[in-house]
């Protein structure tokens, strides 16, 4: 099942990327243009893909098993929040700078997501942000975007 | 005699005490990100290369390396006590290793593989040493239709050496070859695949890329699987391996040696592929193949003096030809760029004391990892005693400095957190990362390559075997293929399992 799901991703995904590469322009064996590459490369991942269908599906046939995908329902909310906390750390970084998204990363990873101790998760959001600040931003001088605070 | 005076002027610089420090910071900062669970070499490079746009290029590289050959020592830890690999070149350590200890034989595990991963570490060094120079003259003869060859052949082994399915593999290479195709065409200045997103323009990076597959994906499945860290309460002792111990692992240490340095040199091989591969031959070989998996010190020494040996063998065609074999060596490269120097068969002249200093201070490294890895190895334990709802905010955090840090992009966070899914869903579809990220780091210099050789052959593809050293690398090509269709099961085949 895992691999009739991802090989048919794959096909339709290599259809798209060869259309693509042939709008780039193709070029000669003379003189092959930008799309080239990505065009043939576009066509291995496809019959490689189709040949991964098909042995699937003769396998299916041989052995009768169907091979699932294994997620822990229980705890894949965990996996989603995560997710969703590392997207918005990108989405507001310049906005509200680095020491402060750093500061609810981690509130809310260690604090609602791990569901710590009450003065573990105190400790760790106020020294991890400014252990890090001082180590890159300061020490290291990595420009790490100051946000409408300032900092 | 040459050689000889190319290594005391190598000595020369890097027993500058200025070196020596950057060295020793190197394998520290290598040890502890081999040691941490999820932090791999590359995500530690990405965070310190900011900083070493201060130092001399000879410094910053010296300090690079000794991240990359550190953390396959620090990785051996963490496989041995907690039985969960450091580093993914660690997971073949896991088997014997954690047995080891579990038999109150923690000391001999942790001491074979720090020895083993000495003596590897050295030979390969050695090996290094002579080899780099004469293939950096060697390789002024390559031209583009060598390259695309030598290339094309590394794809093939890290496709055949795969420890899941060949052509999911291969399919996965092609993916990096058309993720590595995004951004300005280097030859007609045409963006490709951009959608007018900015921070496509310039290609996707690297260590986004690398951060999100490796780093972030593998945090996303341990919050799915609930880690339990427990390192094993046994009393570490008898860190020196009897003269049993010696006798048993001197062969494994040997014949990992060898595997790792020439997979280490091959584009693809690297310490992974090569831990996987000595520990398959070594149990195929053994008079007791039934000992493996319960606590058989060969099962330690040789995958650990592999993925050391290969570490060293990577530096080779970075060095001399200009190829990256790992993400690691990519970065290094990219590195390289950054301070102004040409990577390639021309290093050697334009920049002797960084291609003579940076490979004898390797040589010091290993023995400073040594110190740091056998007397400090309750500090190592200290630290794998934090508990992973700590650990894990701080790998995202430092992922996500380091994604950032290289171009100071938001972007590149996003694109990182992408890759992060993706890995983690490969891992949940079982494709394996590494085809894809070596294709990724070689696909723009691939895609010229093959584009260069065409224009010189007026379209013709007899030119990969009209050339004898490109008639050779398509030889092994054509092997590689051949042997893949007719064995039933490949070297590293089901191995991760």
């Amino acid at each position: 099942m895992a691999d009739r799901i991802s090989g048919f991703f794959w096909l339709i995904f290599s259809v798209i990327i060869a259309e693509e590469s042939y709008r780039l322009e193709l070029g000669t064996l003379h003189s092959p243009k930008a799309g080239f590459l990505p065009f043939w490369a576009s066509l291995a991942l496809g019959v490689l893909s189709s040949i991964l269908l098909l042995s699937t599906s003769i396998r299916r046939q041989k052995i009768k098993r169907i091979e699932s995908i294994e997620f822990n329902k229980q705890r894949l909310h965990k996996v989603f929040y995560v997710l969703i906390s590392l997207f918005l750390y990108g989405l507001l970084l310049n906005t509200f700078g680095f020491l402060l998204c750093t500061i609810l990363l981690i509130f809310f990873l260690i604090g609602i997501v791990e569901t710590q101790r009450w003065y573990v998760v105190i400790i760790t959001t106020i020294l991890i942000p400014f252990i890090s600040y001082m180590i890159f931003a300061v020490w290291l001088r990595v420009q790490m975007p100051r946000g409408f605070l300032g900092f | 005699m040459e050689a000889l005076n190319n290594i005391f002027y190598g000595f020369s610089i890097s027993f500058q005490p200025m070196n020596l420090l950057f060295c020793f910071l190197g394998v520290l900062a290598g040890t502890l990100v081999g040691v941490l669970p999820g932090l791999g070499p590359p995500a530690a490079i990405c965070l310190l290369l900011p900083l070493t746009f201060h130092l001399t290029p000879v410094s910053a590289i010296i300090m690079l390396s000794g991240i990359y050959y550190g953390a396959m020592y620090g990785g051996s830890t963490t496989s041995i006590l907690v039985n969960i690999p450091g580093e993914t070149a660690s997971v073949m350590t896991c088997l014997d290793g954690y047995a080891m200890a579990r038999q109150g034989r923690a000391g001999p595990a942790l001491g074979i593989s720090a020895f083993g991963s000495f003596i590897a570490g050295t030979l390969g060094l050695v090996g290094l040493t002579l080899i780099a120079a004469p293939l950096a003259k060697a390789a002024l003869k390559f031209g583009p239709p060598e390259y695309f060859s030598l290339m094309l052949l590394g794809f093939s082994i890290l496709s055949y050496l795969a420890s899941g399915s060949m052509i999911k593999a291969l399919m996965m290479a092609a993916l990096g070859l058309i993720l590595g195709a995004i951004g300005m065409d280097l030859i007609s200045g045409k963006t490709r695949f951009t959608y007018g997103i900015m921070t496509l323009e310039d290609g996707i990076g690297l260590a986004p890329v690398v951060m999100g597959l490796f780093g972030v994906s593998e945090v996303l499945l341990n919050m799915e699987i609930s880690v339990k860290q427990e390192i094993f309460k046994t009393k570490i002792k008898n860190l020196f391996p009897n003269l049993q111990d010696w006798k048993d692992s001197i062969g494994a240490i040997s014949r990992g040696t060898i595997i790792g340095f020439f997979l280490g040199i091959l584009p693809g091989g690297g310490a992974v592929i090569s831990s996987f591969a000595s520990y398959a031959i070594e149990k195929k070989i053994s008079k007791h193949p039934e000992k493996f998996g319960k606590g058989a010190i060969e099962g330690v020494a040789a995958p650990e003096s592999a993925n050391n040996a290969a570490t060293s063998g990577a530096f080779i065609p970075m060095l001399s030809l200009g190829i990256p074999s790992n993400a690691v060596m990519a970065l290094l490269l990219g590195a390289l760029m950054i301070y102004g120097l040409q990577p390639g068969p021309l290093l050697i002249r334009q920049a002797p004391d960084l291609f003579w200093g940076t490979i004898t201070s390797m040589y010091v490294g290993n023995v400073m990892l040594l110190v740091l890895n056998l007397p400090l190895i309750g500090l190592w334990v200290k630290i794998l005693k934090i508990p992973y709802a700590i650990l894990f905010p701080l790998i995202l955090l430092f992922c996500l400095i380091g994604a950032y840090s290289m171009n100071n992009n938001v972007g590149d966070l996003i694109i990182m957190n992408i890759f992060g899914i993706i890995g983690y869903l490969m891992k949940k579809f079982k494709y394996e990362g590494a085809p894809l990220v070596l294709a990724v780091v070689l696909g723009p210099m691939f895609e010229n390559a093959l584009r260069q050789s065409l224009m010189l052959s007026h379209g013709s593809f007899t030119i990969f075997v009209t050339r004898p050293i490109s008639l050779g690398f398509m030889i092994a090509v054509f092997g590689i293929l051949i042997s893949s269709m007719i064995t039933k099961r490949r070297p590293g085949e089901g191995l991760e399992e």
